[in-house]
């Protein structure tokens, strides 16, 4: 049924239909119920009132009747002609005395009065009475031809006592109503004294009518269908009806109840003698509302009485009237409740139903609700909210792509910044002089640090470390710019500092971001381990000599790259031996902070780098690395932390072959490649233990011949290649140098005269000269279209071991 | 090679550091030629730092030497290392230029 289901659906609903109903029905029902009370008090009254005023009634039209019936026996027993014929009537029945005509006349004439009374009236029988107690007349045993000396008091004992009584008392008597079974009639008479000149002669009594008692007590007016009056008597142990009540007409001196029993309380209150009314069970054992009475002129109890169905009927009506009422309203109030919180629970159902499809994450939903009232604005202001949220959600998702986006871009740069530095390790192994490890633990954010080395060629390697200002995307791009030219430049050029001055002039020409770098750089040349490098600003690394001592380079001076085009850069060398090893390292490390705020510190490094002395460099950056998670544990990674570490295993074997092996080095034909030309031959001089004597001597005399073939060899603007060889047998250095330029043989150059004065003296010649007096030997050829020059110098017996 | 100037009274004391060669020479020729121009006529030249000279670098002292007598202006040098000397001697300069051992 719907209401059931409307009912399951919305506890609202519910609670508004057991509210109303409650609201309802409870004073519905407190009114009806005090209503129905008074209502029934007001018509008990009025219905007992009634009662009482109808018992009054009855009373008194009996007490009435019988006083009228008293009435008439008494005219009748003071009519003359009666007591005359009384007085005179002689014993023999019929007859009364004197003389017979007169008395034949008179007893015609009274009998004939007598019979014409009782034809007229209601009453049974006239009856005259003896004093003796003898019938002497009776109207109805005349006409049934009966003597009437036949007749006597004994046949009804009832007469016999209103006979008495009327005797006794000389007064009007009424007698109880007896009952004669053979004739199934009861009679009831009335009697009075005949006096005759103050002299009792008789009694004339009245046989009534019980019918006519009959109707006078049984008047039913205002006592409805069920309402009743009777009299009855009491007879000893019993109570008997005397008149016929309404609901057993035949129960007239027949209905007896026995006095004792509980049933038919007013009848037996009422032939008690005693007055009374109220609720009580009848004879018939039916509630009923009573009023009962005992009336002493009657000998007779009457009662008065209705059903109580039928008295409070009107009450009863009144209750299921107000029932009706009720179960209507009942009714009525079910479908406005139902209605109303339909009304009212619909549209939360529905927003409800809204609300959970929303949370369910479907944000395009909208209440659709008709309402005007205050759940009407709740769902509008809903349907704004939803739609607000929606929009917040996808501006939230379309920031939150774009930031993912945006991660895994920087994420994609980060790792490309990363992958372009070297990252396989050992980078070497095919070189036993050193050993080399690098590594970047990034921060979170992309970083600016970098590390570098590449071969330049067989006996050099260049190594860097770099640290760009800043963090984020532009520092990475700086970063990559930055590591790339320096390599590139680093292939081209071989003074450590020059590289640092031509990448700063590059980095300060299209530096808009006002961004710098620091970097430490240096090249290693292999066969000797001495070190030449340069610093921007950098922190210096630390030498970690093979004894166990720890100190940083030499600082060359220099500021970070990328500051001002007019900065200059130096470079310093320094000599490492055989088990010592190199660690760069960027600020990361020692400015990596605990959650205390303290600094790593280089002293800590310091303390760690010692105590790993004799470790191999992958181990070392190990350690370096640790010691600085475990000191910032709990703080988050703000900067790169960047490590290179090279041990310089030294040239273990002196190998004479190798020794012997000779250098050959192409050089350009221009002035800038004579630094790069001392740089060969220092190197060629240490990696082969030669004095440091021969470097002198040797550099100049080739510088001179390569000079000479420079500025004098070639006609054209055309860049060419002049080979120099150095090689190192048998005691000897020999220097070749090949060029293919005009002939020139440098021995065919005269001799400057040195002696000449001040003025005299040019430098022509004078390299040359130079060359020939510092070299041992000198020869010249031409082959195949080249100038080939040999150079040769005895290598001195005595050296000292470190040659400087 | 790196070059400081410092003047002591009328005498500008040039110390060079490094390398006097074919690549760095024209650095202190332009520095001397340059000093001659804006009027200086007493120069001392500190070469305690001075490891290589070649030719080249002998032909800028050559000149500056040649261009001072003119000008009646005295240049000198001082401190010169051991294997500097002896390009000097080979190259007959140790007699036309006035060698001292240090700058005083």
């Amino acid at each position: 049924m719907f209401i059931a289901e409307h009912l399951r659906k919305s506890k609202i609903a519910t609670q508004l239909v057991v509210w109303f109903l409650l609201i309802a029905l409870l004073p519905l029902t407190i009114v009806s119920y005090v209503l129905s009370q008074s209502s029934e008090n007001a018509l008990t009254k009025v219905i007992t009132d009634n009662l009482f005023a109808i018992t009054e009634r009855q009373v008194h039209q009996i007490e009435e009747y019988f006083r009228e019936k008293e009435r008439e026996v008494l005219t009748l027993s003071r009519i003359p002609a009666v007591s005359t014929v009384m007085e005179h009537w002689d014993q023999a029945p019929g007859k009364s005395k004197g003389n017979g005509a007169e008395r034949a006349t008179m007893d015609e004439g009274i009998s004939a009065f007598l019979q014409f009374y009782q034809e007229t009236s209601r009453y049974e029988d006239v009856l005259l009475i003896s004093p003796e107690g003898t019938i002497l007349f009776s109207v109805k045993s005349r006409a049934d031809g009966d003597a009437t000396s036949q007749l006597s008091l004994t046949r009804s004992a009832e007469l016999a006592r209103a006979f008495d009584r009327a005797k006794t008392l000389l007064g009007t008597a009424i007698s109880d109503f007896e009952y004669n079974p053979e004739t199934q009639e009861s009679a009831a008479f009335i009697a009075a004294p005949v006096l005759k000149e103050g002299n009792f002669v008789g009694v004339v009594a009245l046989q009534m009518s019980t019918r006519e008692v009959y109707e006078v007590v049984n008047d039913y007016t205002g006592l409805g269908a069920t309402g009743e009056t009777f009299l009855a008597t009491r007879k000893v142990t019993e109570v008997v009806f005397t008149t016929p009540p309404r609901h057993d007409p035949q129960g007239a001196m027949r209905r007896k109840i026995p006095i004792e029993d509980n049933a038919a309380t007013p009848t037996q209150e009422a032939a008690r003698g005693r007055k009374g009314s109220g609720i009580t069970v009848d004879y018939r054992g039916k509630e009923v509302l009573a009023a009962w009475q005992y009336l002493a002129t009657l000998g007779n109890g009457m009662v008065v009485k209705i059903d109580t169905d039928e008295a409070f009927a009107p009450i009863a009506r009144l209750k299921a009237l107000s029932g009706v009422i009720g179960v209507t309203t009942l009714f009525f109030v079910v479908f406005a409740a139902l209605f109303v919180a339909r009304s009212i629970a619909d549209p939360i159902v529905k927003l409800t139903g809204v609300t959970e499809l929303i949370a369910g994450g479907d944000l395009t939903q909208q209440a659709t609700i008709a309402a005007k009232n205050e759940i009407g604005l709740l769902a509008t202001s809903f349907n704004t909210m939803t739609r607000q949220l929606n929009e917040s959600i996808n501006n939230l998702r379309e920031t939150t792509a774009a930031k993912e986006r945006i991660e895994s871009e920087l994420k994609i740069a980060h790792d490309i910044q990363l992958s372009i530095l070297p990252k396989i390790f050992p980078p070497f192994p095919t070189r036993s002089e050193f050993a080399l490890h690098a590594t970047i633990e990034s921060a979170r954010e992309v970083g600016g640090d970098f590390y570098d080395f590449f071969l330049i060629d067989d006996n050099h390697l260049w190594l860097a470390i770099g640290d760009v200002s800043g963090k984020g995307v532009p520092a990475s791009l700086f970063m990559a710019a930055t590591k790339t030219l320096l390599r590139a430049i680093a292939g081209r050029i071989s003074q450590p500092e020059a590289i640092l001055a031509e990448l700063n002039n590059e980095l300060c020409r299209d530096n808009d971001s006002g961004m710098f770098v620091t970097i430490f750089h240096g090249i290693l040349h292999i066969p000797s381990g001495k070190l030449e490098y340069s610093n921007g600003g950098h922190n210096l690394p630390y030498v970690l000599s093979q004894h166990g001592t720890v100190a940083p380079l030499e600082n060359p001076g220099g500021m970070a790259l990328g500051v001002i085009e007019s900065a200059t850069y130096r470079a310093k060398t320094v000599r490492l031996r055989a088990g010592d090893g190199l660690f760069l390292y960027t600020d990361g490390v020692t400015e990596a902070m605990d959650s205390a705020g303290n600094l790593f510190s280089e002293r800590r490094l310091q303390g760690v780098l010692q105590r790993a002395n004799g470790l191999s460099p992958a181990e070392t950056i190990q350690n370096v690395v640790s010691e600085v998670k475990r000191f910032a544990a709990g703080t988050e990674q703000s900067d790169d932390i960047t490590t290179l570490a090279i041990t310089y295993r030294g040239t273990n074997t002196t190998d004479e072959a190798t020794m012997s092996e000779p250098t050959s080095v192409l050089f350009k034909n221009n002035l800038a490649e004579i630094e790069r030309l001392g740089q060969v031959v220092a190197e060629f001089v240490e990696s082969h233990q030669l004095p440091a004597g021969l470097t002198f001597a040797v550099n100049v005399a080739l510088e001179e011949i390569l000079t000479n073939i420079i500025s004098y060899g070639y006609t054209d603007n055309k860049e060419q290649d002049i080979l120099i060889r150095l090689s190192c047998t048998e005691g000897e250095v020999i220097a070749e140098v090949e060029d293919n330029g005009r002939p020139f043989n440098p021995l065919e150059v005269a001799e400057p005269d040195t002696s000449k004065p001040l003025e005299d003296r040019s430098v022509g010649g004078l390299g040359i000269h130079l060359a020939r007096k510092l070299m041992d030997e000198l020869a010249y050829r031409r082959q195949e279209g080249k100038n080939l020059l040999v150079l040769k110098k005895r290598i001195p017996a005595v050296s000292s071991p470190d040659g400087r | 090679m790196e070059m400081t100037k410092e003047k002591r009274g009328p005498i500008v004391i040039l110390a060079v550091k490094g390398r006097l060669d074919a690549s760095t020479s024209n650095k202190l020729e332009e520095s001397l030629l340059a000093s001659i121009e804006a009027g200086e006529k007493q120069f001392a030249l500190d070469f305690s730092r001075l490891d290589y000279i070649s030719s080249a670098g002998l032909r800028v002292l050559l000149l500056a030497m040649k261009k001072l007598t003119n000008a009646e202006g005295k240049l000198v040098l001082c401190s010169l290392q051991e294997q500097i000397k002896e390009v000097f001697d080979i190259a007959g300069f140790s007699s036309l230029f006035p060698l001292f051992t240090s700058p005083e």
